[in-house]
């Protein structure tokens, strides 16, 4: 299921990894810092993976050593994202003759790699035989489920991930994937409770008090534009620089003004977040994208 | 209604689904309404994920302050990833479809992109609906101006350069401000 908020663009992250990426006559050690880098981040860039990784794997994989199974691993993956069939089932074929092909490594790849085929009864039973062995593999259990989130009907996908949960009640990524599908489906109100979950378990996964905020302004009332307000000012006095905690805190707060029920607080705070906001274009050097824009 | 298509709308959207096609996409079309025609002249990414009001919001009203003069917001494209499912706007986009009717005070139009496999090449094709305003019902728009030759070789650079990387749309954009969601490169 990756990353927990993978529909959130990681703009930091991307400005980093343009700085490693954009090097010339890069060494095995910066090839090895991006793959590195994008792995340990959660970010999305298999091409980049899969470049970095043949480039290790054809011009320096003498001086890899116990590395190089898991560069080839990287290469697998990014391959199988990449939909670039062929390289992965060679890199497959390495790691089964290094591991052999009971690995349970080796047939989660073979698994994914299947699904990636649309060869889905085939992965559904690569993970059968891992969980016969171990019926606790809590990421091939999910790997299992993912199946079912391609289907028309996610029914049973949204029971999967309920049943995970009663196992796995602490599994931070199941809870932010079912709001993530609840907030697909518009039902608010189970959304708003996955991701309330998420901060009870994680309160400093401030992502989830930002999109708990946007649930309960969609829902309306002013009840829960309050608290929409409370959740995202946590989130900006550890934090004033996410942009996004401070435009939804823009909109709660005129929102909360026009329904003429404002507190005091909520003019200040109106004030601050617009401040914050210019101050954050004036930063990014990107003025321009508001010269038209009422912030007043 | 006709609607006919300049080529950054198709390399756009087009790139916004290349660069997420894990994720469902969704954008806002900007364009200039005749007396039956609508020409769709400019797109801008919105999201990646599902849309939520208070950014869709604050979205419209960036758009409002920086699109070309003389358009308005007239409709948007979707595109929901490559799944079983056939393609249609998903619950999300119907909402934010009737946000743009009501809004217009007009039909709007919605551009739904399909990315298959075809002969083990990626094709990527457009259809277009139209929302009725009134009775917020969605239906085949009947003059279709989709060229898809047109859209085909406005893809080509797009996808031979992968300039679809550096696409950004507004949930990038509320990440991270100094990123621009006009996408001028892609103009």
């Amino acid at each position: 299921m990756g990353r927990i908020f993978k529909n959130i663009c990681d703009g930091k992250q991307d400005k980093i990894l343009e700085r490693l990426v954009s090097k010339r006559d890069k060494s095995a050690s910066d090839l090895k810092s991006i793959i590195h880098f994008v792995k340990n981040n959660n970010l999305r860039y298999p091409e980049l993976v899969l470049d970095c990784s043949l480039q290790l794997l054809s011009k320096h994989s003498s001086g890899l050593d116990s590395e190089y199974h898991l560069i080839i691993e990287e290469l697998v993956n990014a391959a199988i994202e990449s939909d670039f069939l062929e390289v992965a089932m060679k890199g497959i074929k390495s790691l089964s003759r290094k591991f052999g092909d009971k690995n349970t490594k080796v047939i989660k790849i073979a698994g994914t790699y299947r699904e990636s085929n649309g060869d889905e009864n085939n992965a559904n039973e690569y993970y059968d035989y891992i969980l016969s062995e171990n019926k606790n593999d809590l990421k091939v259990q999910k790997r299992k489920l993912a199946l079912l989130k391609t289907k028309e009907d996610l029914q049973p996908y949204i029971e999967g991930l309920n049943k995970l949960l009663k196992d796995n009640m602490n599994d931070i990524e199941t809870w932010a994937e079912l709001g993530f599908v609840y907030l697909n489906n518009l039902n608010w109100s189970r959304a708003l409770y996955s991701y309330e979950q998420v901060i009870m378990l994680n309160p400093s996964q401030f992502y989830a008090y930002i999109r708990a905020a946007e649930i309960l302004y969609t829902q309306g009332t002013t009840d829960n534009l309050y608290q929409a307000r409370n959740y995202l000012c946590y989130v900006i006095i550890h934090d004033p620089e996410i942009t996004r905690a401070l435009w939804t805190l823009f909109s709660v707060c005129r929102a909360i003004d026009r329904t003429g029920k404002a507190d005091a607080k909520n003019a200040t705070l109106l004030t601050v977040c617009k401040k914050r906001l210019k101050l954050c274009y004036e930063k990014a050097k990107t003025s321009t994208l508001i010269d038209n824009y009422n912030l007043e | 209604m006709k609607v006919s298509v300049e080529e950054r709308v198709y390399k756009k959207a087009a790139a916004h689904v290349l660069r997420y096609t894990t994720e469902d996409v969704i954008g806002v079309l900007v364009g200039r309404r005749g007396p039956g025609t609508v020409t769709l002249v400019d797109a801008y990414p919105l999201a990646h994920g599902p849309v939520m009001a208070p950014l869709l919001e604050i979205a419209f009203e960036l758009i409002d302050a920086n699109k070309p003069e003389g358009t308005t917001i007239v409709g948007l494209y979707e595109a929901v990833v490559k799944t079983n499912r056939s393609p249609t706007l998903t619950p999300s986009g119907v909402k934010v479809l009737e946000v743009i009717a009501d809004r217009a005070g007009a039909d709007a139009i919605a551009l739904l992109i399909d990315q298959n496999t075809a002969n083990d090449e990626e094709v990527i094709t457009f259809h277009a609906r139209q929302l009725s305003q009134k009775e917020h019902r969605l239906s085949e728009v009947p003059e279709s101006g989709l060229s898809p030759a047109f859209a085909m070789s406005s893809l080509e650079k797009v996808i031979r350069e992968r300039q679809y990387r550096s696409i950004v749309d507004f949930d990038a954009h509320f990440e991270d401000v100094s990123l621009d969601f006009r996408n001028p490169t892609l103009s």
